[in-house]
């Protein structure tokens, strides 16, 4: 999808774009670091929250003293406050699981490579399965069975998502098995645990490592949907995707902006992560290094 | 002289109009045609009796008749039966009306009317969707002759005519009783009312016909379609695109917008309250810990405790900005004004410092952490109260966690008692049948306390509510309802929050639309517009 819109544009994001992207990104991250300093209101908290200054439009003043400057929420929450913290939760339960999914991903893909036989099959064909169901699909089976919360929501990503991982890992360990070095070590009889470990892994590891950032993007997208959907994060602690879904029903009455700016954040936010995820690919894979 | 009849017939009606229009009322129409309405209602079932839910009454409604219905002051009018008159304490007379026949043009008999009584209490599988309880104190039912109903209960029923506000009289068959499965497969439904059935399909459409032999006069409408639209939104978008022509439960917030857009908005304080209700009967609760995050003591068994907590909440924020104006703040369990609730309870503004005192009081300074539950989607507004109290409490030191679920998933937890402290809805015909399910002992014999999930129970309430049942119909059996309400909620059992209104918006065709506190949506409320 990354590629396609690339190939659409003309231009891989070299120069201003690229460079702007990285800015963003770490001005996302900064802030999202920073929320509890720099957020005028704890939309988390229900003491900071004036029920009766609920819907406000951009612009008031508040009782905290403090101007709602993207205005509030049906609940009196402040929206500049509510992104600043949403992007808090997008980007701890996107990175988290992005991480340990490949985490799984790898010693799933490496070991389907090495054993071969039925461990191959077995979780091969597991992951063909996955892979077969669109990932929402994947995800909402497993957040409805998981039941709500920020660790299920990861939870649920990671299950999304571990397959992909270990459908590249174990191609390119596939081809890393078959090399002399792996039968240097078996004839030296170094323990399984070792080689895998020590030497197949570190190279069936960079076409994986490519893809967490990628990964990430897909999961601020997951957790936003998941979120939208009513499920997942508790509703006294909204993710931007809660946020956006609790303005959507109230897009009709004219109070725009308790959707809007939440889901401009969360564009800039995906767009951002896939654009410099995309650069991070390119330098790290060989393959697509073009020039 | 027929075909004068004829002729004249039109000119009285359109004399009739003019008049109607004059007096500044909304009128209706020669060539009205069909009546599309976007209901909330997804019917289930084609058995008037299979459950009492507005789910079912109300699209029902069109083809069954009762012997008596409720006005909107709830004040009981006559319907398939014209008069009512207590014969002694446990027997009751009931006068049918002359010349109603039912839709296959078998006419309506007091043999219909037993054979429904002892349909629901002999025949259906018990709870009888609910329906069971209006009929289970009745001993027996006869009928002496075809237009009248002799009723004998087992105990004194004062009040068993509001009983038939609720009971559909379905015709009786030759033999046996009618299954819900025949009644939803082979054959169509028949009853006396003002629409025919035209045809169903299973949770998404009704279509009904007119029924021109109708005993109160010809209805307003050829056709009518009820539409299945369980979205809001989706309900707003049909009504505002013309694609139909009422649309029902639309929410609040959606209000200012329809109006702008020239649709009409008719709205009616609703029969009904939505509350919070606490376990007060475990030792311990799940999810209620001291500040620490220790388990306690079961805090809500102290009145005062119950107390400080209505006192520390805000129903303003709940009716005017979750519902934006579209909702009333409650101190009881009817809008006050409506038979049986009291004037002297009212919903004050929230007193923080006094209710943080009384917590005190009670040996909790620091207040407390408690687990707030409610169902999702179920109620307007119910799951923004949750948050809004959350906002309440915490100025006194209450710290809540809400949690909404799907309501199937609520109700399953709630009457498991995996919660502390929850977030309802009750309505009913009246205020005793609320009160004797919310907050009387619960008492299968009686049938007191159905959704008494509490286990609240004060005797000397439960005697002032039985003696206030005991008092036949008016102003008497209202004060001393109204008095055993204050009673109990000096108790505070439960923190009535508000009622909220129904409302329901119109297109051009629709000239005019009744609101009725029940809640139904249908056709008979629905008078075309003029051209």
């Amino acid at each position: 999808m990354k590629a396609e819109i690339i190939r659409v544009l003309g231009k891989p994001p070299y120069g201003p774009t690229l460079t702007l992207s990285k800015i963003v990104l770490a001005a996302y991250v900064l802030l999202a670091l920073a929320a509890p300093a720099i957020a005028p209101q704890n939309p988390y908290d229900p003491l900071q929250i004036y029920g009766w200054e609920a819907s406000s439009p951009p612009g008031t003043t508040g009782s905290g003293g403090y101007i709602y400057l993207l205005g509030t929420d049906g609940l009196g929450r402040d929206i500049v406050s509510s992104i600043l913290y949403g992007l808090r939760i997008s980007l701890l339960v996107s990175i988290t699981s992005a991480a340990i999914a490949a985490l799984i991903g790898l010693t799933a893909g490496v070991s389907a490579a090495y054993f071969g036989k039925w461990v191959d099959v077995a979780i091969m064909r597991l992951v063909d399965l996955q892979l077969s169901l669109p990932t929402i699909l994947v995800a909402l089976i497993a957040i409805v069975t998981l039941g709500p919360g920020i660790d299920r929501i990861i939870l649920a990503l990671i299950i999304a998502q571990w397959a992909t991982y270990a459908r590249v890992v174990r191609g390119v360990a596939l081809s890393e098995t078959g090399k002399s070095y792996i039968d240097a070590a078996r004839l030296m009889r170094l323990p399984t645990s070792r080689i895998i470990f020590r030497h197949l892994l570190p190279n069936s590891i960079a076409p994986a490592v490519t893809l967490i950032p990628i990964e990430v993007g897909h999961a601020v997208a997951l957790e936003a949907t998941l979120s939208f959907l009513g499920l997942g994060v508790p509703i006294d602690k909204p993710s931007l995707g809660a946020t956006v879904a609790n303005g959507f029903q109230y897009l009709l009455t004219g109070q725009y902006w308790i959707s809007l700016f939440p889901g401009l954040a969360l564009v800039g936010l995906i767009a951002s992560i896939n654009l410099v995820g995309e650069d991070v690919r390119r330098r790290l894979d060989p393959r697509s290094r073009s020039i | 002289m027929m075909k004068q009849k004829n002729r004249l017939h039109p000119f009285l009606l359109s004399a009739v109009l003019v008049s109607l229009a004059f007096c500044g009322a909304l009128s209706g129409q020669a060539q009205a045609q069909e009546l599309r309405v976007a209901t909330a209602y997804k019917l289930m079932t084609l058995d008037p009796h299979y459950a009492n839910l507005n789910e079912n009454t109300s699209l029902l409604s069109h083809i069954y008749e009762r012997l008596v219905y409720q006005d909107e002051q709830l004040n009981l009018k006559p319907g398939l039966a014209t008069s009512w008159e207590r014969l002694s304490d446990t027997q009751w007379r009931f006068r049918l009306r002359e010349n109603v026949r039912f839709q296959d043009g078998s006419p309506f008999t007091a043999n219909d009317v037993v054979y429904t009584i002892e349909r629901i209490r002999d025949f259906l599988k018990p709870p009888s969707g609910g329906f069971q309880s209006y009929v289970s104190g009745i001993k027996s039912v006869s009928a002496p002759d075809p237009l009248t109903v002799i009723i004998e209960t087992k105990t004194s029923a004062p009040t068993l005519p509001l009983a038939f506000s609720s009971i559909f009289i379905m015709p009786k068959p030759p033999v046996g009783f009618r299954t819900t499965e025949e009644l939803n497969a082979e054959t169509p439904p028949v009853g006396t009312g003002p629409y025919k059935f035209a045809g169903w399909s299973s949770g998404e459409t009704l279509k009904l016909a007119r029924n021109d032999d109708y005993w109160g006069g010809k209805p307003a409408w050829p056709t009518v379609t009820f539409r299945v639209i369980e979205s809001p939104a989706a309900r707003v978008a049909a009504l505002t695109t013309g694609e139909v022509d009422v649309a029902d439960a639309i929410p609040a917030r959606d209000v200012g917008a329809l109006k702008q857009r020239g649709a009409k908005i008719e709205s009616v304080g609703a029969a009904r309250v939505n509350f919070l209700q606490f376990d007060v009967a475990s030792e311990t609760l799940p999810g209620v810990t001291d500040k620490s995050g220790e388990p306690i003591a079961n805090p809500f068994r102290n009145p005062m405790v119950r107390k400080a907590l209505a006192m520390a909440t805000d129903r303003g924020i709940l009716t005017d900005k979750i519902l934006a104006g579209y909702g009333t703040p409650a101190s009881q369990l009817f809008p006050a004004g409506l038979p049986g609730t009291s004037a002297n309870l009212v919903a004050s503004p929230p007193k923080y410092d006094e209710a943080k005192a009384l917590l005190a009081k009670a040996g909790y300074p620091d207040g407390f952490n408690l687990v707030l539950a409610g169902p999702a989607g179920r109620y307007p507004g119910d799951g923004e109260t949750l948050q809004a109290v959350a906002q309440s409490w915490a100025r006194i030191g209450v710290t809540v966690r809400p949690i909404a679920a799907p309501f199937s998933v609520f109700n399953t937890k709630r009457a498991a008692g995996e919660y502390a402290v929850w977030y309802g809805g009750c309505s009913g015909e009246a205020v005793d049948i609320m009160l004797d399910a919310l907050l009387a002992s619960p008492d299968p014999e009686r049938g007191t306390g159905a959704l008494n999930y509490g286990n609240y129970r004060n005797e000397a309430f439960d005697k002032m509510l039985a003696r206030a049942e005991s008092i036949r119909e008016g102003p008497e059996r209202n004060r001393a309802l109204a008095d055993a309400t204050e009673f109990v909620m000096a108790d505070q059992p439960i923190i009535p929050l508000y009622h909220f209104h129904h409302i329901v918006g119109h297109g051009k065709r629709v000239g005019s639309y009744v609101m009725h506190p029940r809640g139904w949506t249908t056709a008979m409320q629905t008078l075309p517009a003029t051209e």
